[in-house]
């Protein structure tokens, strides 16, 4: 490594105790989506960035909403502008679940940091901070530009983050995008799955619950349909030629990162039932059965590819309706391309081993910039507790991955 | 006929008009339950007995649910017939009605309102029946006792049964005549026994994209409500004279004419029905936990300690599930004798009045007239069709209900003999 890069680790060496309890502190400015209110976060992070007189700005078209920019240009000439990009709103709390830590606490315990959002993403957000700061401090060495974007509403994938900034502010683009979502120090993703979320209403006329012959019903048909809603999951998906090779270096990866079988799942369509309401009374043959379906597309597929099917389907009971909720394409960058090559040799150099490409199962901010046609790199920790319980990330990790944004964000705008 | 008979038909003739309003004004109180507060058409029947001379006697052990109990006597001692009836109803979906559903709206010969079927007609045709035949007492013999009950669609603790536990001897008498749904063309005389359960089934749930890393609560219940199909296959051991009499064709296609078709076939076997599902927190997060609510009606023949090991074993399938019955605490179908004098008399009012001979039969759905044959007093049943029962836009046809009430009236009279 060249002297600066090591001048930059020791900095980070240096500031190690500061760097975790900026984690911890920024876990416990709350910000739960829903409802999305960021502006305790979004505040913690605009003190910092003043404290350290970094550039930025504020842009909240929805006032309790609002993301941060930032930019600064190297003094070494002219070269790529990266983009860093993270959100500061995280899931709620399920109330009836007893954490070990308090979901809110930020607590530094066992050698970890514990609490809602901490992994998914309060840490890649923080990395990519950090990255900020050291950068600009090393700025006379840089070529290009780096921008900063810490965005609200990314857990409900809503219109006032990434997406408000990506369609009003040509500043954000840039020529490729860092985000530390949680992705294992096991995997570097270049892609992700795409969600379609249905709902599906059926309606019957109802009767009294002794009268089976009287009229249809709505739960049991329901039930009928969420059955054959899973043959969606043996629709052929073969990977496109560029994600298949990458997909098989990162199997092992995956498997370890996201779970058994998840190699297997990334390109394949999965199905999700995630709510189910229906029926007034036990005595009573309900008149009205609505489900919530969220199906993943895997890359290179559209929704079209699954429609039909599902309207095939629905078409057997016309007593159902279908509404699309949600629908993104799936798309990735190249699992090869320079930026990919840069983390992986970076985590190579700080851990003895190479991340291999991987796709995403869930969604995040990249697929923004990716439909641009601008790769983007998802680097994080892992995604213990992400959506559940006990969310925490492990610390030598945080601080791997700080180290690996900083090490990698200085290689793209100095080569 | 006999002359109090003619002369009652003419009273109801004369009151045609005053009859139909006196209904609608009942389906105007709304009494759904859940909640059920009954307290406003309570009152309105209250007013009704006062104004004629009846003041009732009123026991509300829970204070939105009272219970009233009128009674007269004929001038010489004779039988004893008690008249029943609930105030109220089942709830609403009020966005899947095309019709006000507490608006008592008449068109094309109908009226429309929750609980006009179940059971505003025959509680509105009992109130008057009575009231009519207290005014032609001198020519009656013995006793007559209305009861307006809470508390019936849940099956719940404050009604009938409260009723039985605490005023027993204001209940019972030689026979009860109900005015719950039977379609004109049935005289209900026996019922089948429902057994409700909740199965909760838990597990370890995720990210909504992770369908590898756990079960889907949802999936499971999915499975189990399938499953739970198998217990309309199991076989039934009835009493012979009741196989027979539904295994012929005249009566079964009477019966499915009255109450709809299939219901002739639905008697002698078990139903389910799936009441409820519920499940799940957000779109993309994979489901822990989902409930079914399931409703089994057994037929004469098949007792809930029978169909329990049934349903345990089909649950035990699913590690991820556990149930608990929800049933009301009575326990065994029940029926009164289908040839018995009360159901003749109905059946010769109704052909006296003109119309078909009813058929005797067996209802899906319980009613509280199950506690009187627990008690030894045979009841029988004869009100609306039950076809919009529960559903959106409820209504009864007029001309049925003015037959009911006629019926009603008819019946009574000659069941209590004439001085």
């Amino acid at each position: 490594m060249r002297a600066t890069k090591s001048d930059l680790l020791a900095a980070i060496d240096r500031d190690r105790d500061e760097i975790i309890a900026f984690l911890s502190g920024f876990v416990q400015a709350k910000s739960p989506n829903p409802p999305g209110d960021t502006r305790g976060a979004i505040g913690y992070l605009t003190r910092f960035l003043e404290a350290e007189d970094l550039p930025f700005r504020l842009l909240a078209p929805e006032p309790t909403m609002p993301n941060i920019i930032g930019t600064f240009e190297g003094g070494a000439g002219r070269g790529r502008h990266l983009v860093l990009n993270g959100h500061v709103d995280v899931f709620p709390v399920d109330a009836t679940e007893r954490w070990a830590y308090d979901p809110w606490s930020g607590a530094i315990a066992e050698g970890k940091i514990w609490g809602r959002g901490v992994a998914d993403m309060k840490a890649g957000t923080s990395a990519s901070v950090f990255t900020y700061r050291y950068l600009y401090r090393v700025r006379a060495t840089l070529k290009g530009k780096l921008t900063l974007t810490c965005v609200s509403d990314e857990e409900t994938f809503g219109p006032w983050g990434a997406r408000w900034l990506i369609e009003h502010e040509p500043e954000v683009l840039g020529d490729c995008c860092l985000n530390g979502e949680p992705s294992s120090p096991l995997t570097v993703r270049f892609g992700e799955k795409a969600p379609l979320w249905l709902r599906v209403t059926v309606r019957t006329a109802g009767a009294h619950g002794a009268y089976t012959h009287a009229s249809a019903s709505a739960t049991k048909l329901a039930a009928e349909i969420i059955q054959q809603l899973e043959t969606l999951t043996g629709i052929p998906t073969p990977a496109p030629p560029a994600v298949a090779k990458a997909l098989a270096e990162g199997t092992a990866a995956m498997e370890a990162a996201m779970g058994g079988g998840a190699a297997r799942i990334a390109q394949q369509v999965t199905l999700n039932i995630g709510r189910i309401e229906g029926g007034l009374k036990v005595n009573m043959i309900p008149g009205v059965c609505t489900f919530e379906a969220d199906v993943r597309l895997p890359l290179g597929y559209e929704k079209e590819h699954v429609l039909p099917h599902i309207r095939a389907i629905l078409a057997r009971y016309p007593q159902a309706t279908l509404e699309e909720i949600t629908a993104t394409k799936p798309c990735w960058c190249d699992p090869f391309g320079p930026m990919m090559g840069i983390i992986r040799a970076n985590v190579k150099a700080l851990r003895g081993f190479e991340p291999s490409p991987a796709v995403s199962l869930g969604g995040t901010d990249a697929r923004l910039w990716r439909q641009r046609g601008i790769p983007a790199y998802v680097y994080g920790p892992f995604p213990t507790g992400m959506g559940s319980k006990d969310e925490a990330v492990m610390i030598d990790d945080y601080l791997h991955v700080v180290r690996t944004h900083v090490l990698s964000a200085f290689d793209y705008l100095t080569s | 006929m006999r002359p109090v008979e003619r002369e009652l038909l003419a009273r109801l003739d004369a009151s045609r008009e005053q009859s139909i309003a006196f209904f609608k004004q009942l389906l105007r109180h709304p009494s759904p339950n859940p909640p059920g507060d009954t307290r406003a058409a309570a009152a309105f029947l209250e007013r009704a007995l006062r104004d004629a001379g009846l003041p009732p006697k009123v026991f509300a052990p829970h204070p939105h649910m009272p219970n009233i109990v009128a009674s007269f006597d004929g001038p010489a001692a004779g039988r004893h017939l008690v008249l029943n009836g609930h105030i109220d109803v089942f709830p609403v979906a009020a966005h899947e009605w095309n019709r006000d559903p507490w608006g008592g709206e008449i068109a094309d010969g109908r009226i429309y309102g929750r609980g006009a079927c179940d059971m505003k007609c025959g509680l509105a045709s009992i109130t008057l029946a009575f009231l009519h035949l207290h005014a032609v007492r001198r020519h009656l013999r013995g006793r007559l006792t209305y009861t307006a009950v809470s508390d019936e669609e849940t099956f719940g603790p404050w009604g009938a049964r409260w009723m039985f536990q605490h005023q027993r001897q204001l209940m019972l008498g030689d026979c009860l005549l109900s005015g719950e749904p039977s379609s004109p063309l049935c005289v209900r005389f026996g019922e089948k026994s429902p057994i409700w359960i909740a199965i909760s089934v838990r597990s370890k749930g995720g990210h909504g994209a992770y369908t590898h890393t756990s079960e889907s609560a949802i999936k499971i219940a999915g499975a189990i409500v399938t499953a739970l199909e198998e217990v309309t296959e199991l076989p039934v051991r009835a009493p012979d004279n009741l196989v027979a009499m539904f295994r012929d064709a005249r009566i079964a296609a009477q019966i499915d004419e009255g109450c709809g078709v299939g219901h002739a076939q639905y008697i002698g076997r078990p139903t389910l029905n799936i009441g409820r599902m519920s499940g799940g927190l957000k779109v993309n997060v994979l489901p822990s936990a989902c409930r079914i609510e399931a409703d089994i009606r057994l037929p004469v023949g098949m007792t809930r300690e029978e169909i329990r090991p049934v349903l345990a074993n089909i649950i035990a399938r699913f590690p991820q599930a556990s149930w608990e019955e929800l049933s009301p605490p009575e326990d065994v179908p029940n029926w009164s004798d289908p040839a018995g004098e009360m159901m003749q008399i109905i059946q010769d009012a109704v052909l006296a009045l003109g119309r078909r001979r009813p058929v005797p039969v067996i209802t899906l759905g319980a009613t509280d007239t199950r506690l009187w044959r627990y008690a030894g007093v045979p009841a029988y049943v004869y009100g609306a069709s039950p076809e919009t029962m529960a559903a959106a836009d409820e209504n009864v046809v007029i001309a049925d209900y003015l037959h009911i009430l006629k019926t009603h009236v008819l019946a009574a009279a000659r069941y209590l003999g004439t001085g």
